[in-house]
C-alpha cells in the first residue's frame, strides 16, 4: 500500500507493491515534487538563473558563446571574472554575427586620485566597446543585456572597471533582429582563462 | 600565415577567413579605443 511523505504528501510505493506498477509510481512521485517546487519557486523561472558557464581557453582572440538567449528569458546578465589578457585593454561585446549598429557611452572618473567625469563612446561601431576590461592581473565584465532574443533593438547597461579608473556603460544596438549568442573580443591581444557566466532574469 | 584563435563555446580553433575579416573589422575600430 502506497504511503505519502510527511511534509508535502507526495505519494510513494512500498516494498510490497507490484514491480509492474513501478513506472506509474515513479511518475506520481515526480509529479508531486514538480508541483510543489513549481508553487514554491513562484512558477516558471523566478530570480536569476545561471544559463551558461563558459571557461575561456588559452590565448584566444575572441570567445563566442552560443545558445545563451532564448524565449525563456527576456533580460540577461553577463559576468566575466578571472583569467588574464596578454595586452591590457577593453573587452568588446557583439551580438550574434552583427558587426554594425552599436552605440554606447562610457562615463568614467578618469583617475583614482582626483576623478573628473570623462566620456568615451561607440558611435555605430562593430561591437560595444568598454563592455569590460582585462590585463595581466584580471578580467572584468558585468552588464545587463535587455531583450536580445526579441526582434527589437537590444540594450546594454553595465559597469567598467580598469586598473586605473571606473565608470558606467550604457548603450543600444540599433538592429531589430533576434540573437541567441554573443562574442567577447579584447581590443588587443588575447584572453586566457577566466569564466563567462550568463544569467537569465526570471520572467514570472 | 596563421590566423588568431577563436573560441566557440568549448571549441578553440584558428579563425576562418570570414571570422578573421570580422575580427579585423572590430580591431580596426577598437584600435581607436584604447584603455580608459
Amino acid at each position: 500500500m502506497a504511503g505519502t511523505t510527511t511534509n508535502y504528501g507526495w505519494t510513494y510505493p512500498t516494498s510490497t507493491d507490484l514491480v509492474k506498477d513501478g513506472a506509474t509510481a515513479i511518475q506520481t512521485a515526480v509529479q508531486g515534487a514538480d508541483t510543489t517546487l513549481f508553487t514554491a519557486l513562484g512558477f516558471n523561472y523566478p530570480g536569476l538563473r545561471l544559463i551558461k558557464k563558459q571557461t575561456i581557453g588559452s590565448a584566444v582572440s575572441s570567445v563566442a558563446v552560443t545558445s545563451a538567449f532564448s524565449a525563456t528569458y527576456e533580460n540577461y546578465k553577463i559576468v566575466v571574472s578571472g583569467g588574464t589578457h596578454s595586452t591590457g585593454g577593453i573587452i568588446t561585446l557583439a551580438l550574434g554575427a552583427s558587426v554594425t549598429g552599436y552605440y554606447n557611452t562610457l562615463v568614467y572618473g578618469n583617475t583614482w586620485a582626483t576623478p573628473t567625469a570623462t566620456g568615451a563612446a561607440t558611435n555605430n561601431g562593430a561591437a560595444w566597446n568598454y563592455a569590460g576590461f582585462g590585463d595581466a592581473n584580471q578580467q572584468m565584465l558585468n552588464c545587463d543585456i535587455s531583450s536580445p532574443f526579441l526582434s527589437k533593438y537590444t540594450f546594454i547597461s553595465g559597469n567598467y572597471v580598469s586598473d586605473s579608473n571606473a565608470g558606467a556603460v550604457q548603450g543600444v544596438h540599433k538592429v531589430a533582429t533576434s540573437y541567441t549568442g554573443f562574442t567577447l573580443t579584447p581590443a588587443a591581444g588575447t584572453m586566457t582563462g577566466g569564466t563567462i557566466y550568463v544569467y537569465g532574469y526570471g520572467a514570472s | 600565415m596563421s590566423k588568431p584563435n577563436i573560441q566557440i563555446d568549448d571549441e578553440v580553433r584558428e579563425m576562418t577567413d570570414e571570422e578573421f575579416a570580422v575580427y579585423e573589422q572590430q580591431i580596426a575600430i577598437n584600435s581607436k579605443n584604447t584603455k580608459k
